[in-house]
């Protein structure tokens, strides 16, 4: 790996660092959904680190260049975090569900009532 | 004139039906006005609600639109909080027939089944609903996943003129398919072991409105999701 991705993949690590804890002293992130954030943060800090550690991983899994395999990790660590969130998404969307339907139901129920009045 | 000796809500979900649902609606406080009547209006951005509400006809009014899977289940949900013993769902399209309302109530409150469906297929003279051969082809294909699934045949898979007794009120007030539900939520009756009978129905064209499901990528969407959703589903207990 080059020094110039060791160099690019620290500073970036860096800054997303700060960018989640701006994002949590802000209250527009949660500390329970930044933790994984944090992690990948933290992948792309050892990456950056300790190039040779990649390496030796590549070595073993056969890839031709590091780089391939730090755009691997990288794209399986997204598809990871994206099907989270449609987890995440399809519980809400029920919750939601439940409410419209339950608001509805009670509005309903008091404005019969407003007219009995 | 329908009379009856238990509590019988019929379930109406609307969305943009301002043709018809008043007609709908005064047909079945005229023929069954021994049932109660809910129109679960589903968002609606035409003049539905003012219908509905010079009118005085009950009905829910959705806060935000959900679909009909979840308007339906709205109405079983209010069914269940009241304490009814039948609910039956029927289109705020005129698709179904008012006088079948009766024969499909029957059985639930006699106790020889837990839901009915209003069938299109039981009788060769009945079918005079005009479907297109790719619908039927696709019923029939729903019929025979149901089939293996449960291993119960139902042949009217998509028929949304049924009847639920309290047990199947609970059961879907809880857990109801948002989209395309008619097939999902039979399956997930008959596999929670509760009796489903099917009797014939007739039903008309839509007077309004039209199909949700018209064009090849709606079908295809529609025939994976079911699909899905029925390999998928379990017993609840």
């Amino acid at each position: 790996m080059s020094l110039g991705l060791s160099i690019l993949l620290v500073i970036f690590s860096a800054l997303w660092f700060i960018a989640i804890i701006i994002a949590i002293y802000t209250g527009k992130i949660s500390v329970r959904y930044s933790i994984v954030w944090f992690f990948a943060a933290l992948m792309l800090l050892v990456v950056g680190l300790f190039p040779g550690l990649m390496e030796w991983v590549a070595g073993i899994f056969h890839f031709e260049l590091v780089s391939n395999l730090v755009a691997g990790v990288l794209i399986t660590l997204l598809m990871i975090i994206t099907f989270v969130l449609t987890l995440f998404v399809t519980k809400q969307k029920k919750q939601i569900n439940s409410l419209i339907q339950e608001v509805s139901i009670l509005r309903s129920k008091l404005e019969k009532d407003d007219k009995r009045k | 004139m329908v009379k009856s000796d238990g509590k019988v809500l019929l379930i109406v979900p609307a969305y943009n039906e301002q043709e018809s649902i008043l007609s709908t609606c005064r047909l079945i406080m005229e023929y069954a006005n021994g049932y109660d009547l809910i129109v679960i209006n589903d968002g609606s951005t035409d003049n539905t609600e003012r219908i509905l509400d010079e009118n005085h006809i009950p009905h829910i009014e959705l806060v935000e639109n959900l679909g009909i899977g979840g308007a339906v289940q709205t109405g079983y949900r209010y069914a269940l909080e009241n304490g009814y013993d039948v609910a039956v769902q029927f289109d705020g399209d005129g698709q179904h027939d008012i006088e079948s309302v009766e024969d499909l109530v029957r059985p639930v409150l006699d106790g020889e089944a837990d839901m009915v469906i209003g069938s299109r297929f039981i009788k060769k003279d009945l079918e005079n609903f005009r479907s297109s051969a790719a619908r039927r082809a696709g019923i029939k294909i729903l019929s025979g996943m149901i089939k293996w699934k449960t291993g119960r045949r139902i042949y009217d898979t998509t028929s949304g003129f049924r009847a639920a007794g309290r047990e199947v009120i609970r059961l879907f007030a809880g857990e109801y398919s948002s989209e395309y539900p008619e097939p999902i939520s039979t399956a997930q009756a008959l596999l929670n072991g509760y009796k489903i009978a099917e009797i014939p129905a007739k039903m008309k064209s839509r007077s309004g409105g039209k199909s949700s499901i018209s064009g090849i990528h709606t079908s295809i969407y529609y025939m994976v999701n079911v699909f899905l959703c029925i390999i998928v589903l379990r017993r609840k207990k």
